[in-house]
């Protein structure tokens, strides 16, 4: 899923970057108005985050434009609390949420997912075709719904998170390479320092290990890279 | 500017003005017939004093009279000879105490006493002229007698003489007209007053006698002002003749100085109101800027804060695993970045007003999510909080102002009730379309008394708990405020030991949901 950040603020728009590409989504950054609809001409991003504050064109006008031209890619509005925007009148231009600066992480992972979450429903109901349910151990994953469940109980995951569990899923058994997982999982642009995997799937065996320091699903194969015993 | 108080600003600056313009016109009114009274007095006045000249002459004409007649024999030669030397007088006759015409006599009358017979026929036929048939009183001794005759007046003197007979002169009337005229002011005189206006002399027949002044009055213009002589010319009058508009001159003066002052008045009256007006209108521009001042100050607050605060939470998910005290210091930078911006929310609330902006969500969700936020503080400080939710439902609420409330009312335990081992209580509970929530701790408590002052803005308790500990006061007042502004309201209950707050909102239900 691509997603198009509009900021004119490099710290934010730079941190706003890390988050969403760890969270797993191909990420696109514009600095003002006009480069946040150059940029969408471009390249069609699934969905858009949006500062209202920005010199060339503010939000408002981006998000107007956009939603003129017909499109109804989802957009996010990124706000200083209340006085700036009247959620009415973002609703009415024809936003679909707000996250108000200063924003937490966790903030904004959540809104992201139940954008992507909602992305991934509205394919569903035109019929086209989205990730199927998988299973891996005890684990049933629905990669739509961004949500693994085991016993009844609610495993939020990340895009990133999901397609890591999907690798291991259709790989029982077999070691895969570091450079493997990093291609399979992040994608040949990519050049994620190697911590980055390390992190991640320390991050993932937290969420789906019943005893992260001993975990069962994902091993580590010291010197090769990781495996799903199956 | 709305139209209601242009409005009200109008009728208050209108009405006066409309009233004070109604005694004024009425009062200028008042003075102008005042003054059109006052001056007809004058001219009348004038008249009068002419129509005395005129009554000299006569009664100047009557001594001589007098005089002449007095030692005249009452025969044809002697009459006949005073009428030749006395001046003035054209015909002289005499009645005897029977009332008998013996002058002028009835057999050897020339032709100018033919004439004066023609002339006073019918005056000699009724002998009581020269008698006043009165009730006792005596008859008078002497007198004047005018007529018309000729085309004009003719005059007439007689006097009883001492045997009751009469005695009597015709007086020529030009000469006395003459006379008149010569004691009258000249045809154009140079008089202040008399420049726009003409006294004409006028006989009986209307005809001009004598008439003076500057002005030509129009072929039937009325005068002004009409005095009848005195007799014996009663028949005669004096009119006084001005031009339509020479009064209105007085008068307009009168008006312009009324109309200067309601000029006046008016454009103090607008300018007042326009003084009030532009005051509003500059505390709406103030009050505009200083929001303005606020939106932009706001913005560039919350920018920074914003990178600080998701910098330090990357770096804590970057060092999670880390057994270094580096997790917690970030905690710590977290958790104030958090406390500023609260901070800054309470600020700029306090600084102008909030609206309600509702959006639906669900209350415990929404309330279990500040809860998270604040735990890492409480954790810290090795407080623990625990949530009893009953309200799950979803909800109307503005959660930006729950939010704030809630975060207020944990930061004051934090601040406050911050001991090893405090518990920390939240309850929810929904009824109707009204939600509880009651944030309970087993701190210190708030000192009896002062349950309602607590809510005070800037009002803050001085103890060993709070002095040393930071804090504007500000957060309750705005945390009740904000709790009104949601149709609720924020209490302290009474309680033994430790504080609970009881917040009350109106959460209606999601339009469009039946249940």
């Amino acid at each position: 899923m691509k997603v198009l950040i509009a900021e004119d603020d490099r710290n934010i728009r730079q941190g706003l970057f890390d988050i969403l590409e760890a969270e797993g989504y191909e990420v696109v950054e514009a600095g003002d108005g006009e480069e946040a609809l150059a940029a969408f001409e471009r390249e069609s991003p699934d969905f858009i985050c949006l500062d209202i504050m920005m010199p060339k064109k503010s939000g408002y006008d981006v998000c107007r434009e956009i939603r003129g031209s017909g499109a109804s890619v989802p957009i996010v509005f990124l706000s200083a609390k209340s006085e700036e925007i009247d959620k009415v009148v973002g609703l009415e231009l024809g936003a679909d949420d707000f996250i108000s600066k200063p924003f937490g992480v966790k903030e904004v992972v959540a809104r992201i997912r139940a954008v992507t979450r909602r992305y991934y429903a509205a394919k569903e109901q035109k019929g086209e075709p989205t990730d199927e349910v998988f299973t891996i151990g005890d684990l049933e994953v629905y990669p739509t719904k961004l949500r693994a469940v085991r016993d009844g109980a609610d495993i939020e995951l990340s895009l990133r998170e999901i397609r890591l569990l999907k690798l291991f899923a259709e790989n029982p058994g077999i070691v895969l390479s570091r450079d493997k997982v990093l291609d399979e999982c992040w994608g040949q642009k990519y050049f994620p320092a190697s911590r980055t995997l390390d992190q991640h799937i320390s991050r993932l065996r937290k969420r789906v290990e019943h005893d992260s320091k001993n975990p069962v699903f994902i091993k580590t194969v010291h010197g090769v890279g990781y495996r799903y015993e199956g | 500017m709305n139209a209601k108080l242009a409005a009200a600003v109008i009728a208050i600056a209108v009405l006066p003005i409309a009233a004070i313009a109604w005694l004024g016109v009425r009062s200028a009114e008042h003075e102008q017939k005042l003054m059109g009274h006052r001056f007809d007095a004058l001219i009348q006045d004038r008249l009068s004093d002419i129509d005395g000249t005129i009554r000299k002459v006569v009664d100047g004409r009557k001594t001589e009279l007098k005089k002449s007649l007095s030692g005249v024999e009452r025969d044809t030669e002697s009459l006949r000879e005073a009428a030749r030397n006395t001046p003035y007088v054209n015909q002289t006759f005499a009645l005897d105490a029977e009332g008998t015409l013996v002058h002028p006599p009835d057999n050897s009358r020339n032709q100018d006493e033919e004439r004066f017979m023609e002339r006073t026929r019918m005056l000699f036929e009724s002998k009581e002229r020269f008698y006043y048939p009165g009730e006792g009183t005596a008859a008078p001794d002497h007198g004047w007698h005018s007529w018309y005759w000729g085309g004009g007046l003719n005059l007439l003197f007689w006097q009883r003489t001492e045997d009751g007979g009469i005695v009597g002169a015709e007086v020529t009337r030009m000469a006395l007209v003459a006379e008149i005229i010569g004691e009258l002011p000249a045809s154009d005189p140079v008089e202040a007053g008399m420049k726009e206006a003409r006294i004409v002399l006028e006989s009986g027949s209307g005809y001009p006698v004598y008439s003076f002044g500057v002005f030509s009055p129009e072929e039937d213009a009325a005068p002004r002002v009409t005095l009848p002589l005195s007799p014996p010319l009663g028949a005669w009058r004096l009119k006084y003749y001005d031009a339509p508009g020479s009064l209105a001159a007085v008068e307009g003066t009168t008006s312009t100085v009324v109309w200067f002052s309601l000029g006046g008045l008016v454009i103090a009256v607008v300018a007042l109101a326009l003084f009030v007006l532009s005051e509003h209108g500059r505390d709406r521009r103030e009050a505009l800027k200083r929001v303005t001042f606020v939106n932009q100050v706001s913005h560039e607050l919350k920018t920074p804060l914003t990178s600080i605060r998701m910098y330090a939470e990357l770096l804590l998910e970057e060092i999670e695993d880390d057994e270094t005290r580096a997790p917690k210091y970030l905690g710590v930078i977290v958790s104030e970045s958090q406390r500023l911006s609260r901070l800054i929310g309470n600020v700029l609330t306090f600084s102008r007003g909030q609206r309600l902006r509702a959006s639906v969500c669900g209350m415990d969700e929404e309330i279990g999510r500040v809860i998270d936020l604040h735990r890492p503080a409480f954790e810290d400080q090795e407080m623990s909080i625990r949530f009893k939710g009953d309200a799950a439902a979803t909800v109307e609420v503005d959660t930006d102002m729950l939010d704030q409330i809630l975060g207020n009312l944990f930061s004051n335990v934090e601040k406050y009730a911050a001991k090893k081992g405090t518990a920390v209580e939240v309850r929810s509970r929904l009824d109707g379309d009204e939600t509880e929530i009651t944030v309970e701790d087993d701190g210190p408590g708030i000192p009896r008394g002062l349950q309602e002052k607590i809510f005070e803005p800037f009002y803050r308790i001085s103890n060993d708990v709070t002095d040393g500990v930071s804090g504007t006061g500000i957060g309750l007042a705005i945390s009740r405020d904000l709790a009104r502004l949601h149709g609720g309201d924020l209490h302290l209950e009474e309680r033994s030991n430790g504080a609970k707050f009881v917040l009350v909102l109106k959460t209606p239900k999601p339009q469009g949901e039946t249940k």
